[in-house]
């Protein structure tokens, strides 16, 4: 870090006035909040709190605990505006307003959806939490209605139906709130639902724009001659001419990860999931726009450029994880960059105002799926072994790394200006994957392949049993700076602080802070529940808190749940396929940490 | 590993070997020498209250581990739970947070219960299967994923892909 570095990331954060929704960008300057899920518009889960350092972190103590009431999968994490903790759960999707001075309960709001949503959701009925702006709270639902909540009361001050639980979609996503606009997602990708974004009106719910990630041109918000992909226009029927017949349709592309903004370019970014059935062998051609991170003006929903990951997807390896946007000087040059891990495996680095590919390089070296991305097309190239599509239907491609949950999935990473450092939460988790031919039916899974995980230790074999890697990531590089392993998956949204500390959570349940410069770990403290939630920090009454939900859940712990029952795998990997159960249960648990 | 017929000879008369030399309790399942029916003459007739034919024995093609052949049905009832139910019953149905162990269950269980359950659904203490009699890649395979679960439930399947047995003269 250098302070040359710190002085352009601050000119950059100055014309975020400009356009950025005021209230919001008001309470995000102010870092006694944190009132969005990133930290800020950039989504860089940066604090510039500094009461809890790296020398005196190992003090930590908990100062509060809150439970939510409901079990499940607990993603997402607090946002705090001045004396007012939110909160959030998993279905049904409470929310609660919690008093910081006396730690009382304001309000509830707790919905009554259709319990015929819980089966259409695929892995587990995660939440990942809410957005606020100008005195509302707003939370996306399971069942699709999007709330707008009065934030002193916990009144519905209008409500908007996004999807239809029947056809299989569904809401996992946080909303972010840009401008007048409160923007918001869709999921149901094993259930052949056709992904969009939505822009709706803040005051009223009135729908401003909605953009599909495949069909037609005029549906997808696009211009053929304006949109660019690297650098180039995208031309007439860009989605369309990459699909047989009507396949677009069941497209796919869902939208249920993160969103992120840049007030100055007023581009909206995001990334779209797996193109319909599982099956690659029935859907020729690059299937786009799946698979693709997008770069949209927020007010028009116009795509300005966009970029397809992982074109004719074979694996599951859905674009949607977070986009963070953060001036990083590459090969000399101060760039305006995007910088994201997909779940393929990639980290990559982009300009953010013009598409074009700056790194792409794996970030985790147990990725071989593909041997490289050509720089210069943008497409990854695929190594026949492990490419599902050409060994064909009713072939059991063996030992494909990352997994489908892939080498990083939303757990969001965070970014240090003061080291210039990403911290990526990983997977390190291989697969084999058979497609195979299945029909379509509305509202029923549409998967078409056979999938079994397992630790990357075994595919790769170095005698390694752990599932997962917290690591540092130098993005102008390319390159991992340092690697803590955990025996289970990192599927917590880590924290930077100004510190120097970086948080962030097990699946055994551990809060952890860990030297942000050398990765030492310095201090941790076990939760009553796994943690898949984001680490957050605020300050109250002058004093710094450390907050996180644990409450185990979700697809990480799904197929690294055997128990010590004796596998038909080799002896390698019988180590890591230690049950989950055997270190926590269930529970949600809002844990906040202070110094003493 | 890609599956051969010579292979498969090997493994049979592996297979074949290993079971006339060792005795086996009904619950050795859980020793690395598990139980593993002849696979030729020997093995019990499939009947209707046991549909599946398993025979399970140390892997020739990979030191240490185990490998499990089994007859087609139980072969396509592995399949269909590996691309459907192990969302939220997890691989080889040992369950999840959000989804009960089915190798419990299936104790638990007949199989009138079990196919009213895959036909209407079911809603349980840890949450709701929706009924599958509307879904073709499911409904189907009924007979099936009875056949995997319960070969599975009683201990003869480990966990992990196994291989289909040849295909009887």
């Amino acid at each position: 870090m250098t302070i040359t570095r710190l002085l352009v990331s601050l000119a950059v954060v100055l014309p975020f006035f400009a356009t950025a929704n005021e209230d919001v960008q008001d309470l995000i300057d102010d870092p006694n909040n944190w009132a969005i899920w990133g930290g800020d518009y950039a989504g860089t889960r940066y604090s510039s709190l500094n009461q809890i350092t790296r020398r005196n972190v190992g003090g930590l103590q908990v100062a509060w605990t809150f439970s939510t009431g409901v079990l499940r999968g607990h993603e997402g994490g607090p946002l705090v505006v001045g004396d007012t903790l939110y909160v959030h759960t998993p279905f049904p999707n409470k929310v609660y307003s919690i008093n910081l001075s006396d730690r009382s309960i304001n309000w509830a709001y707790a919905p009554n959806q259709n319990p015929d949503t819980i089966p259409v959701m695929c892995c587990d009925t995660v939440n990942r939490g809410l957005a606020y702006a100008e005195g509302k709270i707003f939370l996306q639902q399971a069942d699709t209605w999007l709330v707008a909540l009065n934030a002193q009361t916990g009144e519905v001050v209008w409500r908007v139906r996004n999807g239809d639980p029947a056809r299989g979609e569904t809401n996992t996503n946080a909303p972010l709130v840009v401008k007048d606009k409160v923007i918001t997602g869709i999921s149901g990708g094993e259930y052949g639902v056709r992904g969009f974004v939505v822009a709706y009106d803040i005051n009223t719910g009135a729908e401003a724009w909605k953009a599909y990630s495949v069909g037609p041109d005029a549906e997808l918000l696009v211009d053929p001659r304006n949109t660019t992909h690297l650098g180039r226009p995208i031309g007439a029927n860009s989605s369309l001419s990459t699909w047989e017949g009507e396949q677009w349709r069941l497209g796919g592309g869902t939208t249920w990860g993160w969103f992120t903004y840049d007030p100055e370019l007023n581009l909206l970014y995001y990334g779209s999931g797996n193109p319909g059935t599982w099956n690659p062998v029935v859907r020729p051609g690059d299937n786009r726009w799946s698979m693709t991170l997008f770069a949209r003006d927020v007010d028009t929903g116009m795509a300005k450029w966009v970029y397809q990951m992982t074109p004719h997807d074979e694996w599951d390896y859905d674009g949607v994880n977070e986009n963070i946007l953060a001036d990083i000087e590459i090969d000399g040059d101060m760039r305006k960059a995007l910088v994201h891990f997909d779940r393929n495996g990639f980290g990559y680095t982009l300009d953010r105002e013009t598409g074009e590919l700056l790194v792409a390089e794996k970030f985790d070296p147990a990725v071989n799926w593909a041997t490289h991305v050509d720089m210069r097309t943008g497409r990854p190239q695929v190594d026949p072994r492990y490419s599902t599509d050409q060994n064909g239907e009713d072939f059991n491609t063996e030992d494909i790394c990352p997994a489908a949950l892939g080498s990083k999935d939303q757990q969001p990473a965070a970014y240090s200006p003061r080291t210039g450092l990403f911290y990526v939460p990983t997977n390190h988790v291989c697969m084999d994957y058979e497609p195979y031919e299945v029909e379509y039916v509305a509202g029923q899974p549409y998967v078409g392949a056979v999938l079994e995980m397992f630790p990357a230790g075994r595919a790769i074999g170095d005698g390694t049993t752990n599932l997962g890697n917290f690591i540092a990531w130098d993005a102008a590089e390319g390159k991992i700076v340092w690697s803590n392993s955990e025996p289970f998956s990192v599927w917590s949204g880590a924290l930077a602080t100004a510190g120097d500390v970086v948080f962030y959570g097990t699946l055994e349940g551990y809060l952890k802070a860990v030297d942000a410069v050398t990765g030492e770990e310095l201090y941790s403290f076990k939760t009553p529940s796994g943690i898949i939630g984001n680490v957050n920090t605020w300050v109250h009454n002058g004093r710094q808190y450390v907050g996180v939900l644990s409450g185990i859940g979700g697809w990480a712990g799904i197929g690294m749940a055997a128990g010590l029952e004796e596998s038909t795998e080799g002896l390698g990997a019988v180590g890591a396929y230690r049950s989950l159960s055997r270190y926590t249960q269930l529970g949600g648990v809002l844990t906040v940490f202070a110094l003493p | 590993m890609h599956w051969t017929i010579s292979a498969l000879l090997v493994a049979a008369a592996t297979l074949a070997a290993t079971s006339t030399t060792q005795a086996q309790a009904p619950d050795a399942v859980s020793s690395a020498q598990a139980q593993a029916p002849a696979a030729s003459g020997t093995a019990p007739a499939p009947d209707a209250s046991r549909p599946y034919t398993v025979e399970c024995g140390p892997d020739p093609e990979e030191a240490g581990a185990n490998l499990c052949l089994v007859d087609r049905g139980t072969y396509v009832g592995w399949r269909t739970f590996h691309a459907i139910c192990h969302t939220c019953h997890a691989q080889d149905a040992v369950g999840s947070t959000f989804a009960p162990d089915l190798l419990e269950r299936m104790r638990q269980i007949d199989k009138t219960a079990f196919l009213n359950a895959m036909n209407e659904g079911f809603e349980g203490q840890m949450g709701i299967m929706p009924p599958w009699k509307q879904d073709p890649n499911v409904n189907r395979y009924f007979e099936e994923l009875w056949s995997y679960l319960l070969a599975r439930a009683d201990g003869q399947l480990l966990p992990g892909r196994p291989k289909r047995l040849p295909s009887p003269q």
